[in-house]
């Protein structure tokens, strides 16, 4: 178990880095965009490229770069000619940055002057908070709500719980946020509009994370909700809860400790491949209602095409895309004792 | 038997004849016995003057000449005899003759064009616009007819291309927000945010920390406040609350119109020096400004402890300990010495010097080569030689700035004014915060742009939350002059950030709504609703938004865009499609007067117009009460529309739908387009049209397409065409639709002229087609040819030439500017101690030059500007000038290159062209 446990880190590490590779080379490889303005203006824009690392200025023509992107004559009467530096090259020193000095780099266009890494590290937090409150709430709850869909089976409440279910499967998270915002924010205006600044006081903020938490988690708890019950159908119609039940036990007792720990073995790991969609869902959430967190910031840098950001961005999406998955493995074990991942035949 | 055999016989000759003659009858119809698969008409589709003749005739494919009816739809362009197909040209104008031939007929053109007698085209010295239209009404009549004709000419040639809307918007004010004004004035506008007072609760706010601020929403949060390093337009606004210019704008006593006012100078024009007129032109300006005796401080109220010279005040601004410094004369520079010090990388550095910058100054260039690498952030010595410094006399402490272009005093204070280079900035303060931190967050994001920046003037930068807010307090320790005692009288300007809005157009008027902003332009969704609220105030327009047209032929196309295109180079697999249609003028005039423009203006919020110019352009005339007249309220201008269906706003589908036909029939008789002759499977024609963004084609590509199709449809039914315009976005970002207009790749692209310039004169130059502006966006006509159109002082000039007579003036030849002096060098001669060159500057021939008077022949070092030798006096005049300059083996330079500057006037009868020049540089002394 643990030989299997460390070569998975290792297989997550080695994912991450071809993932993390393909990114930047294939970023890199996306056309430039072009500057407009004034001549001067042109100039200034390519004269910061070549600052930022991403062209050479170079005072003879060089074939082997290929077409020059750009080029002016100084007073000195000297033609410079502005190269891009090659992908490869750029690559390169990215490696050794990170690898040596554990540089990724300043941003250039969301925040100039600040590390990459200050960035995320300032907005991690948010995020992360937002995410997991809201699976922590959306799993039990979808879990409840799936078990008396089950138990009261094709009932009023079933019907009810079922037809809301297939709603809120349907409607997108940023369609549901604009929705509660227009009805709860600026119609009855309970609830704050847009993430509160700092002056704000604790109730606020704890009325801030109301709209934001509901529209993440109203999908996950539909769609745990659906398959719980599914499942739990499935089971209390199985031979051995019938023999529990005339063996004596009651209908809870069968429930808690025969059905619902058959019925979770799919289930379990779902709870983490959701984390991933809502951590997903959040990068618009975040637009719309301003909340300063890293999913925003990943749509905000590739639009900017601020590379440095959006790589550290992509690695903390890729390790935690990539440790779910870890997890999602090792809790098939504990889940169900039958399965052991790495377990010797 | 024999009866049967009788009535066999006659009925059969019966049927005989009667086929025999049923078959001459029909035979008659041909006339020969060929048939005809096409016919073409020889010696058309030519180009003629008025009263030249044409004969035409109709031939079958093989050669052969067919009896025709001939027909001209424009008899007052081309007549023709319908028998002989004689054409005789009458005006200028396209006309389409119809020949026709039994059921069949063809079509051919004939194009009149009145050939320009050169002999009135411009030559000599002109300068044709009058600098004194502030104080000279005719002279203001004189500018306003020269834009006039500039200006009838590009909007017949579509170099405007097809206007759409004029960007005029509506705000909401919160009530508690009291205005100086009622209506939007000019330069000023409603005087926000400096002249605003509030009285009240914003109710909807989070917390009233700032509640008594003044609020505005912004979309985007800049994490920088340094211009001078910030490549993002919304930093500007945010630096303006933070730094004082040397002039700037405050009401008129009348609040109607904006006047110049000093802030951080002491006058309100410069010392012009070294020139005994004070109203003349000249390069070197000093201003007296003010410093710590007079008041003026700095303020700061960040976390470090670093900072030199700062002081408490003892005094608090919403929890944050205010700092304070008196202002010194050198910190004026600092900015310009921080931004052309290469070394320090400031974007707006390179910006600087670039050959563009009107304020350039003296040196600047060659300071911002030899800084490449420097300790420290400027260098001292080599400043030295910068057109920038600073001194004190008896009348007080100084800056001097030395230009490379000249100027009066007073356009050297419209050109300065509400620049925030010349802020004042203490040097040691930022080598404290460090130059890569000034006005950022740092590196580990410790510390903010509060921390990292040093305030001027009524507010202080107190508070920076990333992507949330940004918070201004109006300090103590500013004191307003007198010109500013209604301004800054209130607690401060807080900047909201929504970045939603940037998807969400509603975000922030919702925000408005629910009471979290004082102010906010209405979306196009809303402005039914509430356009006449009580709360709302109209803007006029600073922008018009157009199509831009890119109406040139394969052949113009090849040649500005091609393998060696004079603009930008394709390689032959990257051409445009260029759609013959669109050079045809004809199809230009169906487009514009088939669009709908209160359509769009509907669907954007704006507002329908012609005009080329927004409302911000001002003519050159004056109103009684001394307020400028807008360029679009001129006769001139009025004139200009008449015949463009003003009323209408130039929607009139039956004059769209007569040009469109026009279009087609010359396009098809010229062979361009195949004629059509199963009217049922109709061929179409395709345009491309790029648009910025995807809700640019919900908001205006979708009603033209619909209003333009529709009538084309209709026009060219008959014909067996379809129009049919596909609109793209043309990339990810706005530059990809501009650079795709540079570029020629297109065949309507959206664009707008926005921004502001007071000399609508200057602005024209964007039309010219060799791209001079680097701006150029419609393509199509040819700008240096003489046109008779033109005609100023009953002399013709090309466009090209009428801009430069008009502003800035020069020497004409045959209705174009030329280079009136060219310059020769020779190879020179070498001796022991000496190089001599012999430069010759000759007069161009024809262009009315009398003589070149040399005034100053100048050789110096062009790394540092350091002169080596000078000569002013001496020189002999003529039509060639020749010049000895002499290069000592003593004159040493780093990469041995000695600079040369030759000063000349040139003399014409019609006046004298003064301060011309030349600068190059030569090889140094080198033994033979």
């Amino acid at each position: 178990m643990k030989s299997y446990f460390i070569k998975r880190i290792f297989l997550i590490f080695v994912t991450a880095f071809i993932i993390l590779s393909l990114t930047f080379i294939l970023m890199k490889l996306l056309p430039d965009t072009m500057p407009s303005g004034f001549p001067a203006q042109v100039q200034a824009y390519y004269i910061d490229q070549v600052q930022m690392g991403y062209a050479k200025d170079l005072t003879e023509l060089t074939p082997s770069l290929g077409e020059p992107l750009y080029r002016y004559t100084d007073t000195l009467s000297v033609t410079h000619y502005i190269y891009k530096t090659p992908v490869m090259e750029q690559y390169w020193r990215f490696l050794v940055n990170v690898f040596t000095q554990w540089n990724w780099g300043t941003s250039t266009r969301i925040s100039v002057n600040s590390s990459a890494i200050a960035i995320i590290s300032e907005r991690l937090p948010v995020t992360m908070s937002l995410n997991v409150i809201s699976i922590v709430v959306a799993v039990p709850l979808g879990f409840l709500f799936g078990i008396i869909a089950a138990l009261r089976k094709n009932k009023l409440t079933d019907h009810v719980i079922s037809t809301l279910v297939m709603v809120l499967i349907s409607i997108p998270s940023f369609i549901l946020i604009t929705l509660l915002l227009l009805v709860f924010a600026y119609g009855t205006g309970w609830l704050p509009s847009q993430w509160p600044a700092s002056g704000a006081d604790a109730a606020t903020y704890a009325k801030a994370y109301i709209i934001p938490v509901c529209a993440l988690s109203f999908g996950t708890i539909a769609g745990f909700t659906r398959y719980m019950r599914a499942e739990l159908c499935e089971v209390m119609s199985s031979d051995f809860l019938l023999l529990a039940r005339t063996k004596g036990l009651t209908k809870t007792q069968c429930v808690i400790r025969h059905a619902l720990r058959n019925s979770m073995v799919p289930l379990v790991p779902m709870i983490v491949g959701q984390f991933i969609g809502i951590l997903s869902g959040s990068m618009i959430l975040e637009n719309l209602y301003g909340i300063q967190g890293i999913g925003r910031l990943f749509t905000d840098s590739l639009v900017a095409r601020d590379y440095n950001v959006l790589m550290v961005d992509m690695a903390i999406f890729t390790l935690i895309g990539l440790g779910a998955n870890l997890l999602v493995d090792l809790s098939y074990g504990i889940v169900d004792p039958r399965i052991r991942m790495g377990a010797k035949k | 038997m024999k009866r049967r055999k009788l009535f066999a016989l006659c009925a059969s000759c019966l049927i005989g004849t009667t086929g025999i003659v049923l078959g001459g009858l029909t035979s008659c119809g041909n006339t020969t016995t060929e048939t005809i698969d096409s016919m073409s008409i020889s010696g058309g589709n030519v180009t003629v003057e008025p009263g030249a003749t044409v004969t035409l005739s109709l031939l079958d494919q093989s050669g052969n000449a067919l009896d025709a009816t001939w027909t001209s739809n424009l008899p007052s362009v081309a007549k023709v005899d319908a028998s002989t197909g004689l054409v005789t040209a009458v005006s200028d104008g396209t006309a389409v003759i119809t020949a026709k031939h039994g059921n069949l007929s063809t079509t051919t053109t004939i194009t009149v064009e009145e050939k320009v007698d050169m002999s009135k085209a411009a030559s000599g010295l002109k300068n044709l616009k009058m600098e004194d239209y502030p104080t000279n009404p005719e002279s203001g009549e004189n500018n306003n007819d020269l834009l006039g004709l500039q200006e009838k000419y590009i909007m017949e040639e579509f170099l405007t291309g097809i206007p759409l809307v004029a960007d005029s918007t509506y705000q909401m004010f919160n009530p508690r927000v009291k205005l100086p004004v009622d209506e939007y004035q000019d330069l000023m506008g409603f005087g926000t945010p400096s002249y605003v007072e509030i009285d009240g609760t914003l109710n909807g706010l989070d917390s009233q920390e700032y509640g008594q601020f003044y609020h505005i929403g912004t979309s985007e949060d800049p994490q920088e406040i340094f211009n001078a390093d910030a490549n993002n337009q919304s930093v500007s606004s945010l630096s303006g609350l933070i730094t004082l210019p040397l002039w700037s704008y405050k009401f008129n006593d009348n609040k109607n119109g904006g006047e110049l006012y000093s802030v951080t100078a002491k006058s309100d024009v410069p010392v012009l020096v070294g020139a005994e007129d004070q109203e003349g032109t000249g390069n070197t300006f000093r201003i007296y400004v003010r410093t710590e005796k007079d008041g003026l401080y700095y303020t700061y109220a960040g976390n470090r402890t670093d900072l030199p010279g700062f002081t408490s005040t003892g005094k608090q601004l919403n929890g944050k300990t205010v700092y304070r410094r008196g202002v010194k004369v050198e910190d004026y520079l600092t900015v310009l010495r921080l931004a052309l010090t290469q070394k320090n990388g400031l974007y707006r550095g390179a910006e600087m010097v670039g050959d563009q910058y009107t304020q350039s100054l003296k040196g600047s260039a060659s300071y911002y080569e030899a800084t490449a690498n420097c300790d420290g952030l400027y260098d001292e010595n080599l400043w030295a030689q910068v057109g920038a410094q600073v001194g004190s006399d008896s009348q007080g402490e100084y800056v001097e700035f030395t230009t490379t272009n000249p100027f009066s005093a007073k356009t050297f204070v419209d050109s300065f004014q509400g620049l925030d280079y010349y802020s004042p900035l203490p040097m040691d303060a930022v080598e404290a915060i460090g130059i890569d931190n000034y006005g950022k967050f740092s590196n580990d994001r410790k510390t903010s742009p509060v921390d990292n920046t040093v305030s001027i003037g009524a507010f202080t930068l107190i508070n920076w939350e990333t992507d949330s807010q940004i918070s201004f307090a109006r300090n103590e320790v500013y004191t307003k002059l007198p010109d500013e005692e209604e301004m800054y009288n209130f607690a401060g300007v807080n900047y909201k950030v929504y970045t939603g809005a940037k998807s969400d157009p509603e975000l922030m008027f919702k925000e408005f709504i629910a009471e979290k902003l004082d102010v906010v332009t209405i979306p196009a969704t809303q402005l039914q609703n509430y356009q006449s609220d009580p709360r709302t105030k109209s803007i006029p327009d600073e922008g018009t938004w157009k199509l831009n047209v890119n109406a040139t032929t394969k052949e113009t196309w090849e040649k500005l865009f091609g393998e060696n295109g004079t603009v930008k180079a394709h390689p032959k697999d990257k051409y445009w499609e260029v759609k013959p249609i669109m050079s045809n003028k004809n199809f230009l005039r169906g487009l514009f007067f088939g669009t709908d423009r209160t359509a769009i203006a509907k669907a954007t919020g704006y507002t329908p117009t012609l005009n080329y110019f927004s409302s911000v352009y001002m003519g050159y005339t004056y109103n009684e009460d001394g307020t400028r007249i807008k360029w679009n309220d001129t006769p001139q201008h009025q004139e200009n529309l008449k015949d463009w269906y003003p009323e209408t706003y130039g929607y009139n589908t039956a004059a769209a739908q007569i040009y469109f036909q026009r279009a087609l029939e010359e396009e098809i008789a010229k062979g361009n387009y195949p004629r059509v002759t199963d009217t049922s499977k109709p061929q179409t024609i395709t345009l491309i049209a790029k648009w910025m963004v995807q809700n640019n084609i919900t908001q205006y590509g979708s009603p033209f397409e619909a209003s333009v199709e529709a009538i084309a449809n209709k026009a060219w039914a008959s014909y067996g065409y379809k129009l049919d315009i596909v609109n793209q976005v043309a990339g990810a970002t706005n530059n990809d639709c501009y650079n795709a207009l540079k570029s020629g790749e297109f065949d309507l692209g959206m664009g707008a002229i926005t921004g502001y310039a007071l000399d609508p004169l200057g602005l024209t130059q964007i039309f010219c087609s060799d791209n001079r502006s680097g701006f150029t966006l419609n393509w199509g006509p040819d700008t240096s040819v003489v046109d008779s159109r033109l005609e100023w002082n009953d002399e013709y000039y090309s466009f090209d030439g009428l801009y430069s007579a008009a502003y800035g003036g020069g020497i004409f030849k045959d209705g174009n500017k030329v280079e009136a002096v060219t310059l020769e060098d020779s190879e020179p001669v070498v001796s022991s101690d000496k190089m001599v060159y012999t430069f010759t500057l000759r007069a161009v021939e024809g262009a009315g030059i009398d003589s070149i008077k040399v005034k100053a022949l100048e050789i110096f070092d062009p790394a540092t500007n350091k002169t080596f030798s000078l000569k002013d006096s001496g020189f002999t005049d003529g039509l060639t000038v020749s010049l000895e300059a002499e290069i000592l083996n003593s004159y040493t330079t780093a990469d041995g290159k000695i600079g040369i500057y030759i000063q000349y006037d040139i003399e014409t009868s019609d006046g004298t062209l003064a301060g011309q020049y030349f600068q190059f540089s030569v090889d140094g002394y080198k033994a033979a």
